[in-house]
């Protein structure tokens, strides 16, 4: 089970493919919360991850991104790209170089994910200088007001000098996706991006993650509990049920067609009206 | 059918006109106890600045002639002590060390007990534990007890009582950077620097130390107030002080001998004490007022 030294040949996925999870499984004491998940995100491929609440889809993600909180034990594998390493059992100066390089994440609140007493303009160019992305002070501060332009903020300029109090929340929420895709990330993590978010915001920042992870060719795994989103940017689509993958496939073809029973109790409690497939009752 | 009625005027505009620069709108409202606090404390600072060029007679001058003399003799403002010093001089030199003392010693433990605190705020459960119980342990040592220890030890002056203030004000400093540690911990920036490759060391400067900076200043000032209640009765007690420098516990410790007889004496650098603490705790309440509500999320 464990790897050997130097990168053996099932360290490093194949080139098509971004992430590997095999077998993952999160418990807290005896109580499983995360069971033998597996699947797999192909490069530039824009998986969504759909489920009730407490069905272990945030879980998932935070797993993904190495950042499962303290008291949670994880088995199994989780590998990103060529990085060579099981990202449940990183050392965590190994995570910290991985983390915002090669994944980047755009979380639920967009209120709380920005430092207050640190101007918008320093938050992104952080980023990159902790990887040291942008040769410079100056270069990074160029590229943070490109990145600023890139998600429609007007006046990137005025903007980079404001602190996040002074942002509207789908502001903030472009300050975020900046922020994960910075670095031109492999994956971006997207944990219920808009539900914070009003609903005419929502659609230009699902279009903006949408827009801007394929202009730095970075896969998506796109957390929610809203099938409209997935339906508007996801290709593929996994269904979590009570910490297991119940159901994935095209996501045209899981939301005509469910196979499981919990699939069609969501779809018929979003009361999704353009879904009429053959599966529904 | 509103078109004729003359409309009263609204009347919420009233309301945000008295409030100070308020740019992020009412609820960083600033009470009006900080104003008094900041104004009580500034008029201190001014004076002990003032008694650097000037002072209405020389403190340690004793005009013999006038001792125990009533306020507005010979042109001694507050009257004299025993000596027949100028009272008024010795309270705006007073002045000085009881701020020199505070500063001191609230810098001691700002600078020792911040970075504990946000460390024990950070580090795994076990090793928190442990700080905490150091400081239980510490804090179980009052202020004035520790400084009777050093003064023991280390023979009375401004210099003993000023670090045996300050180390024994680092535990409330410890346990209030923690709690504040805690809470920016707990907020999805810290998670969103950890997902950016942030560690340790760089979230606890960029992310903590910046946020939890209210708490320190609110604090330092009821640590203030705490530090001049302490020197004042270190002073007192013999153990602060020498003969030479004035200050207002000195004071108040030299006047006895002359109470009942001669109790303005001993009023008037009891009231500075008083307007001294009540300036600095104003100062704190108003602080935290202002500060406290954004880190606990509530607005």
């Amino acid at each position: 089970m464990t790897t050997t030294i130097g990168a053996a040949a099932a360290d490093v996925l194949p080139e098509d493919v971004v992430l590997r999870v095999s077998d993952l499984s999160v418990v807290v004491g005896d109580q499983p919360l995360v069971q033998h998940v597996s699947f797999e995100i192909g490069r530039q491929e824009r998986v969504g991850l759909i489920g009730a609440s407490g069905s272990g889809k945030t879980l998932t993600c935070m797993a993904v991104a190495g950042l499962l909180p303290d008291g949670l034990r994880a088995t199994g594998e989780v590998r990103l790209a060529d990085t060579g390493v099981n990202l449940l059992t990183a050392s965590e100066r190994r995570l910290a170089g991985i983390r915002g390089l090669r994944t980047g994440m755009v979380f639920q609140e967009p209120m709380t994910a920005l430092n207050p007493t640190m101007t918008v303009g320093k938050q992104v160019s952080e980023v990159m200088l902790r990887h040291r992305t942008r040769p410079s002070k100056a270069a990074a501060r160029q590229a943070t007001l490109d990145l600023l332009a890139a998600v429609d903020l007007p006046e990137p300029d005025r903007l980079a000098r404001s602190y996040p109090h002074q942002l509207s929340g789908g502001q903030r929420q472009r300050v975020v996706l900046s922020i994960a895709l910075a670095n031109n990330p492999d994956l971006l993590i997207c944990d219920e991006p808009t539900t914070a978010l009003d609903v005419t915001v929502q659609a230009t920042v699902l279009r903006l993650i949408a827009e801007r992870s394929a202009a730095v060719e970075s896969a998506l795994l796109f957390i929610t509990h809203d099938l409209a989103v997935v339906a508007a940017v996801c290709d593929r689509l996994l269904v979590m049920y009570e910490g297991r993958i119940v159901e994935q496939g095209e996501v045209i073809d899981v939301l005509t067609d469910p196979q499981h029973e919990h699939t069609r109790q969501l779809l018929a409690d979003a009361e999704l009206g353009t879904v009429d497939g053959p599966g529904s009752a | 059918m509103t078109a004729v009625q003359p409309v009263p005027p609204p009347t919420e505009p009233a309301a945000p006109a008295v409030l100070g620069p308020a740019p992020t709108g009412s609820r960083h409202r600033v009470s009006p106890l900080l104003y008094i606090g900041g104004a009580i404390v500034g008029l201190i600072v001014l004076v002990a600045l003032v008694s650097f060029f000037w002072t209405p007679f020389d403190p340690l001058y004793t005009d013999v002639v006038n001792r125990h003399a009533p306020p507005g003799t010979a042109g001694h403002l507050l009257g004299t002590d025993m000596r027949g010093r100028d009272i008024a001089s010795l309270l705006m030199e007073g002045a000085r060390t009881t701020l020199y003392v505070g500063i001191v010693s609230v810098g001691i433990a700002a600078l020792i007990g911040t970075p504990i605190g946000i460390i024990a705020g950070m580090t795994r459960p076990g090793a928190s534990e442990f700080i905490m119980r150091a400081t239980d342990i510490l804090l179980a040592f009052p202020a004035l007890l520790m400084a009777l220890l050093f003064a023991a030890k280390w023979g009375g002056s401004v210099t003993t009582a000023m670090i045996a203030i300050g180390i024994a004000t680092v535990p409330a400093f410890i346990r209030v950077i923690r709690s504040g540690t805690l809470q920016v911990m707990s907020a999805d920036y810290v998670l969103a620097a950890r997902v950016a490759g942030r560690r340790g060391t760089a979230i606890a400067a960029h992310h903590v130390l910046p946020n939890v900076l209210g708490l320190v200043i609110v604090q330092a000032s009821v640590g203030y107030a705490i530090a001049i209640l302490a020197e004042a009765a270190l002073s007192y007690l013999g153990l602060g002080a020498g003969p030479t420098t004035p200050s207002w516990g000195r004071m108040l410790y030299e006047g006895q001998s002359g109470w009942p007889t001669y109790p303005l004496v001993s009023l008037w650098p009891a009231l500075a004490i008083i307007l001294a603490v009540l300036g600095f705790n104003l100062l704190g309440d108003g602080l935290r007022d202002r500060f406290d509500p954004r880190l606990a999320g509530r607005s």
